[in-house]
């Protein structure tokens, strides 16, 4: 895939920040990452773990020490002017004017990009705040705020949004209402980068995802299958003496584990074979679950692989 | 880029902190046209009355003592002048008499550049507040994260936001001179005398005018950079209180030969088109005392110029340094 077919690209970004008593702390530590046009792309990590910083990097909001980046191939950030005008981006909380309305906020940002004023009207009713469009920002319920915030990010008809951490402090009616929106986005054929530390969140909404820890990427690819390489599944059986079935279970070289009145059958188990050796000692199987790996587990096991362990 | 212009002077402009500041600015300068009218009030009848008799009193003390007293004036005088040719104890000028009695009367041509002076001050401390706070809100609130997103172009960016500060408040200061000085007029008018008002005047009331444009401007310009320097309003206001104190007030008065790089004097000899100031001369005399006398010194316009206008431009320039290379996080 070219640069081009990507809508993000770097490659070995790093960051150092350095406090005032000059201690380093390395946030991005030559970070690879690449977000395909179209579809939601999840960019995981736990708190920490350098996405807000690549996040303001790639939005020349702050300053990279190495490596390189791109947006639909224009590199970034000597040709961010070009190319902003198809990006839409809410860096961690909505940031506007608290004093000023959410129309005003927008009509200046309308204003400044040269976007008609009719545009304001029009985001302001995708986004369901047609009615509150002249209450102050201040008023405003962080819902309402994360939403005026997409409202502004429509307002240029981007081809890539990025979502910071949106669902951030919102109750679930608007978790379930920005994961909705970011599902319809992503459908509509645009390209979103959302970032988050939940795991389900991003498995919920994200096509493809790249997992970062310490700066580093860990794994990339579609959902399915980074979870899927990555963590062998797992079935949980149900039967009347448990007992006795883990004992044939363990005699025919499968892993068993006691969860509750439960068991837990690990490695390669399939289903059928499960119940064909239980059958055979005439224990008779209540309950045959196949358990998916999350991507927590996932994330758990990469960063063990790299020796990092788990930020949790 | 004048697109951004446009829209950083219309957020200018709503910004609840420049409709406070504009109101605050009008109030001062209602309190300073009091001031005017009292200063240029002249004596009532029992003011004038007593004035009168305090004249009389020292008319008598003249007749009995005045020759005493002008043959000790004089003889001071000669006495000064082995040591400085020049002293001039105005001895000729002791008798009382009643025209240098009463309170002189204010006369508009005189008293305006002064009356001005107090309002260019008010204006250029009102500019740098509201043009601090214009660009502090902005790193406080962090939505200049969310604009650059939209903008990369920090230069522009910066740019637009110190020439909004910087233009914006003008048409402002340009209308409050006006009223202020018309306001005046009819003030002095009614208490002393617009007589002897000529063309020479209002040149040089359009002088201090114009002068005085140019420095809100750069008041305006100020209070954009220190704010985006220092990412608060408070800092900024903070900063410009640190320096009036410490700098202008105890440095100043301790070391008064700096005054010539200082801001205050060259403010004052930007805006009166040259001044002077006063320094301490100390000597040790040939019979071993010390003397101290105060000399005048002159602070010239081209000096003060040179001076506001460098040191503008060195700000104006770390400012778009600092604001294109710094992070936004």
């Amino acid at each position: 895939m070219t640069t081009a077919e990507l809508a993000v690209s770097t490659r070995g970004l790093r960051k150092t920040y350095r406090s005032i008593r000059g201690r380093r702390t390395i946030a991005v530590q030559g970070l690879d990452l690449d977000v395909p046009v179209g579809g939601v792309h999840g960019f995981l990590g736990p708190n920490g773990s350098g996405k807000t910083t690549s996040i303001r990097m790639l939005l020349g909001l702050i300053r990279a020490d190495a490596g390189t980046m791109s947006l639909f191939g224009h590199p970034v950030p000597d040709r961010l002017p070009d190319v902003v005008g198809r990006v839409g981006a809410i860096v961690e909380s909505p940031k506007f004017f608290p004093a000023f309305s959410g129309r005003k906020n927008l009509e200046l940002l309308a204003e400044a990009i040269g976007t008609p004023r009719h545009r304001v009207d029009e985001v302001l009713e995708k986004t369901s705040l047609g009615e509150r469009g002249k209450d102050k920002y201040r008023a405003y319920s962080l819902g309402m705020k994360q939403r005026l915030a997409i409202a502004a990010t429509l307002l240029k008809q981007p081809d890539l949004l990025i979502f910071d951490e949106p669902t951030n402090g919102l109750d679930p009616a608007g978790i379930r209402e920005i994961r909705e929106t970011m599902r319809e986005l992503g459908r509509s054929g645009r390209t979103v980068l959302v970032s988050s530390h939940i795991l389900a969140e991003v498995e919920q909404v994200a096509d493809t995802v790249s997992i970062i820890g310490h700066g580093r990427l860990l794994a990339s690819g579609p959902v399915a299958e980074v979870i899927g390489s990555r963590s062998a599944t797992a079935v949980r059986v149900g039967v009347a003496d448990p007992d006795a079935a883990a004992r044939v279970l363990a005699e025919a070289g499968l892993t068993v584990r006691a969860e509750g009145s439960h068991l837990l059958v690990e490695g390669s188990a399939v289903p059928a074979e499960i119940t064909k050796l239980l059958a055979q000692q005439e224990l008779y199987v209540s309950e045959l679950v196949p358990v998916r790996a999350d991507l927590e587990s996932v994330f758990l096991e990469l960063t063990a692989d790299e020796g990092l362990g788990a930020e949790r | 880029m004048s697109r951004l212009l446009k829209v950083e002077l219309r957020r200018l402009f709503a910004r609840r902190l420049t409709l406070i500041g504009a109101a605050a600015t009008l109030l001062i300068a209602g309190l300073l046209l009091l001031a005017v009218w009292q200063d240029s009030k002249p004596l009532s009848a029992e003011e004038e009355r007593q004035q009168r008799l305090q004249f009389e009193a020292a008319q008598k003390d003249w007749q009995v003592n005045g020759t005493r007293m002008l043959e000790e004036c004089r003889a001071g005088e000669a006495q000064a002048r082995t040591s400085d040719p020049n002293a001039d104890f105005a001895c000729d000028q002791m008798e009382p008499r009643w025209e240098s009695w009463g309170k002189p009367e204010t006369v508009f041509g005189e008293a305006m550049p002064d009356f001005l002076h107090g309002l260019v001050y008010l204006m250029v401390f009102a500019v740098f507040l509201i043009a601090a706070g214009f660009i502090g809100a902005e790193f406080s609130t962090g939505s200049i994260g969310n604009w650059l997103t939209f903008e990369p172009r920090r230069l522009r960016v910066y740019a637009s936001k110190v020439l909004a500060a910087a233009t914006g408040p003008l048409p402002g200061a340009v209308l409050l001179m006006v009223l202020f000085t018309a306001a005046c007029w009819l003030v002095i008018g009614q208490n002393g005398t617009t007589a002897g008002t000529t063309s020479g005047t209002w040149a040089d009331l359009g002088g201090t005018a114009g002068r005085t444009v140019v420095l809100v401007a750069a008041a305006g310009a100020m209070g954009v950079v220190i704010g985006s320097l220092l990412r608060h309003t408070a800092a900024a206001i903070g900063v410009a209180m640190a320096y009036l104190v410490i700098v202008e007030g105890i440095f100043a008065y301790s070391l008064n030969k700096l005054q010539p790089w200082l801001l205050r004097a060259n403010i004052d000899s930007w805006i009166k088109h040259g001044t002077t100031y006063y320094v301490e001369d100390c000597v040790t005399g040939p019979d071993g005392s010390y003397r101290c006398d105060s000399a005048e010194r002159v602070l010239t316009f081209g000096h003060s110029a040179a001076y506001l206008g460098v040191l503008v431009a060195v700000l104006v320039v770390v400012g778009a340094v600092v604001f294109r290379r710094r992070d936004i996080t």
